[in-house]
């Protein structure tokens, strides 16, 4: 096994050095918030254009207009086809329409724009509309405004998972969603991007005929091994790495955000941000969120995170060693992989049956499948690490699953690397399968 | 003393007989030649050796046992098919290839100083593999081969690609390798290019092997009695116990002749019967080359079939 070993070190330090290995992990961490932060830039760029509504009231209860941020609302006396015009030759973003209302009936009401405007931007009319219907109900029915306020009772129910140890904790489903998606994306991601690596790694050797040097030394076996383990070890490099940089980008970013307010581009946020801190419900509502994102335990999702992500390298790393050797090109490695990425993609097109329903039966099923436990555990541990048997049993089957996996592909391998300019099919991989050696 | 036997190999594939009933017996610190033509079966019986191909049946013994995988990895074999790392260092790659046999970095790095040395490329360590020439790839697998000092070599056609002042440089440096105690198997299928070299062959045509035994024998036992004489006037009037089989061919101004001379004691003998008769420019004996050797023996088992 020592020779493995350096297999494995080559393998790893020829990764590592590649510029687009340097690339990829320096720049992904300065990406994604730099696309974030591009995107909010965005948004606030887009609120400085002035955006004119025209309100035409016929019921007459806003006359006062509306106060809306990023818009300029006029209430205009004037019949709908002239505002009409006025739309027509751009010279106004949209057209708010109230005709007569009565406190029984309020339909009718309509917006009308050239430009679709923000999803929630018809919602920033609707509650200043309901509280002046509101008011006048009030009158009508001559209820008093005080006792009404009272009647509005705000129920929350807070869900509270209990642990191993009977503890209750605050459980989020949103971090638990937000969290499964992620992980179970990156075990995704991983493991295609990985698992081509692999195959044109183990092309490369063939196509260079270096292959035949090294099995003279070691096992076929044990070079792709190796070289899965090596790619695994890469792969959790980058990762670590893109966690450092991460962490580091937000400790930095938020120190100079956080406690210099003055240096931050837009006041007005600051003064939401600096309000809102002030606000006793906010406070609450972070420290309640902290603790939630405290709740979830961590240890177990990391470390279930580790060996999931271990044993699918594996069993797919493997089959796609397989198909690298088996092949002259890449162009010809197309029809092997698409089988191989089958149920990768398939797990992502289940994440969301898993995510909806994580205790499920076909969520239990779909975790105990090597083939797509990888990925859909970890859509599924956020909610709750499930029963030991379930977890005992699926690490079980992945074990058993990249060992078969290993066993498979290091047969066709063995062959697959000393073949030149043979024409590969199934039945050829099958013939190759059974030789004795 | 032999140091490998391959015994009695059979390996079949779907459509064809690669080896047929092939044995081979290779002495210890001898240089074997596997000749043959390209297809005739050369590179499935080194593979056998180097068990990367499992025999249909026969055996092969390293030095009276059966040869075990830990043999095999430590045979120094640079198969037909090679090549390196494209993007790797020179240095670097023979570091890992040394590694896989074995060999400790700090060993590694002292063997291949001095073969660089030896082979006049000192400066070659952080060269890129893809910025060699064919040669020069060649050079760095030759080394690779032999750094960890292996007691069998196995060198599947190892001059290919090679020009004829590197060629020489690597017979030379097989030659020394047999000289402080390695056994070298090697194939060709020039077989013209390695007569000096090897103490015995073994010759394969058609999967079958045709021909074995240390080179001197082979090539004493094809002589034919034949002399070459170039010589100014014309042949006539020979004793009849010579039989003249090509008489004054004219070549360069001069006349060529061939005689063959059976049971003859010595050349003198037929020297001074001809020196009466002609003026002798040149007087050969006619030793037939490997390659001539493997044409009549060819035809031979041809025959047989």
């Amino acid at each position: 096994m020592n020779k493995m070993w350096v297999i494995f070190e080559r393998e790893y330090l020829e990764r590592v050095k590649k510029k687009s290995f340097v690339i990829a992990t320096l720049l992904v961490p300065l990406i994604l918030p730099a696309i974030a932060g591009l995107a909010i830039w965005l948004t606030s760029l887009d609120s400085g254009e002035e955006r004119i509504v025209y309100v035409i009231d016929e019921s007459g209860l806003y006359q006062d207009g509306f106060d809306i941020n990023g818009y300029t609302i006029y209430v205009e006396d004037i019949p709908l086809d002239s505002a009409r015009d006025e739309l027509k030759y751009d010279e106004i973003f949209g057209i708010l329409y109230i005709p007569k209302l009565d406190i029984n009936n309020t339909s009718g009401i309509t917006f009308e724009s050239k430009k679709n405007p923000e999803i929630t931007f018809t919602n920033k009319f609707r509650g200043p509309i309901r509280e002046k219907i509101d008011s006048l109900k009030l009158i009508e029915y001559q209820l008093d405004p005080e006792i009404v306020a009272k009647l509005k009772t705000n129920i929350r129910i807070e869900s509270k998972t209990m642990t191993d140890d009977g503890e209750s904790k605050d459980s989020n489903r949103e971090i638990s969603f937000f969290l499964g998606y992620a992980m179970a994306f990156l075990m995704y991601m991983f493991v295609v991007v990985y698992g081509n690596f692999i195959m044109q790694s183990v092309l490369n050797e063939k196509t260079s005929k270096i292959v035949e040097v090294i099995v003279s030394s070691v096992k076929p076996f044990q070079l792709m091994l190796g070289k899965v383990l090596a790619n695994a070890a890469v792969a959790f490099t980058q990762f670590g790495i893109w966690i450092v940089l991460m962490l580091t980008i937000t400790t930095v970013f938020s120190a100079i955000v956080g406690f210099d307010p003055s240096a931050s581009s837009s006041p007005e946020v600051n003064e939401i941000i600096q309000e809102a801190a002030k606000n006793k419900d906010f406070q609450q509502e972070s420290q309640k969120y902290l603790e939630k994102l405290y709740a979830i335990p961590w240890a177990s999702i990391i470390g279930l995170f580790l060996f999931y992500f271990l044993g699918g390298f594996l069993l797919f790393g493997a089959l796609f060693a397989a198909v690298g050797s088996a092949v002259d090109s890449i162009q010809e490695a197309s029809q092997f992989v698409l089988p191989i990425t089958i149920p990768i993609i398939a797990s992502i097109m289940l994440m969301g049956v898993v995510l909806q329903n994580p205790d499920g039966n076909i969520s239990t099923i779909l975790t105990i499948i090597p083939f797509t436990s990888p990925v859909l555990m970890m859509a599924r541990i956020p909610y709750g690490i499930p029963e030991a048997w379930e977890v005992a049993l699926s690490m079980i089957m992945l074990v058993a699953g990249f060992i078969g996996t290993l066993w498979v592909a290091g047969r066709i391998y063995r062959v697959g690397i000393l073949m030149h300019g043979a024409k590969v099919s199934y039945k050829v991989l099958i013939k190759w399968f059974m030789t004795k050696q | 003393m032999e140091l490998l036997k391959a015994q009695n190999i059979v390996k079949q594939y779907s459509n064809h007989r690669a080896l047929d009933d092939v044995s081979i017996s290779i002495p210890k610190q001898s240089i074997y030649g596997l000749l043959g033509p390209n297809g005739a079966g050369k590179t499935t019986l080194i593979r056998t050796i180097t068990q990367i191909i499992n025999p249909d049946s026969g055996q092969v013994f390293l030095e009276g046992n059966p040869i075990t995988e830990d043999d095999v990895r430590k045979i120094g074999y640079l198969p037909e098919e090679r090549g390196l790392y494209k993007k790797m260092k020179v240095g670097e790659q023979l570091l890992f290839l040394a590694g896989l046999k074995g060999l400790s970095k700090s060993q590694a790095k002292v063997e291949i100083k001095k073969w660089f040395e030896k082979l006049n490329i000192e400066d070659w360590w952080n060269k890129k593999v893809e910025d060699l020439s064919k040669g020069m790839g060649q050079k760095i697998q030759f080394i690779a081969t032999v750094l960890h000092n292996p007691k069998l070599i196995i060198l599947d056609e190892p001059f290919s690609g090679f020009d004829p002042v590197n060629a020489n440089l690597i017979k030379n440096e097989i030659m020394e390798l047999r000289d402080h105690g390695a056994t070298v198997i090697f194939s060709t299928h020039r077989m013209e290019s390695v007569e000096e070299l090897c103490d015995h062959i073994a010759m394969i045509n058609k999967s079958k092997k045709i021909l074995d035994g240390p080179t001197t024998e082979i090539k004493d036992s094809f002589k034919s009695d034949t002399y070459m004489v170039t010589h100014s006037n014309r042949l006539e009037n020979l004793d009849h116990k010579y039989k003249l089989l090509e008489a004054n061919i004219e070549e360069n101004g001069l006349l060529h002749s061939e005689v063959q001379a059976v049971g003859l004691e010595s050349p003198n003998q037929l020297l001074a019967d001809l020196m009466p008769k002609i003026e002798i420019h040149s007087f050969t004996e006619k030793i037939p080359s490997m390659n001539d050797i493997f044409i009549m023996k060819a035809k031979e088992g041809g025959s047989h079939e």
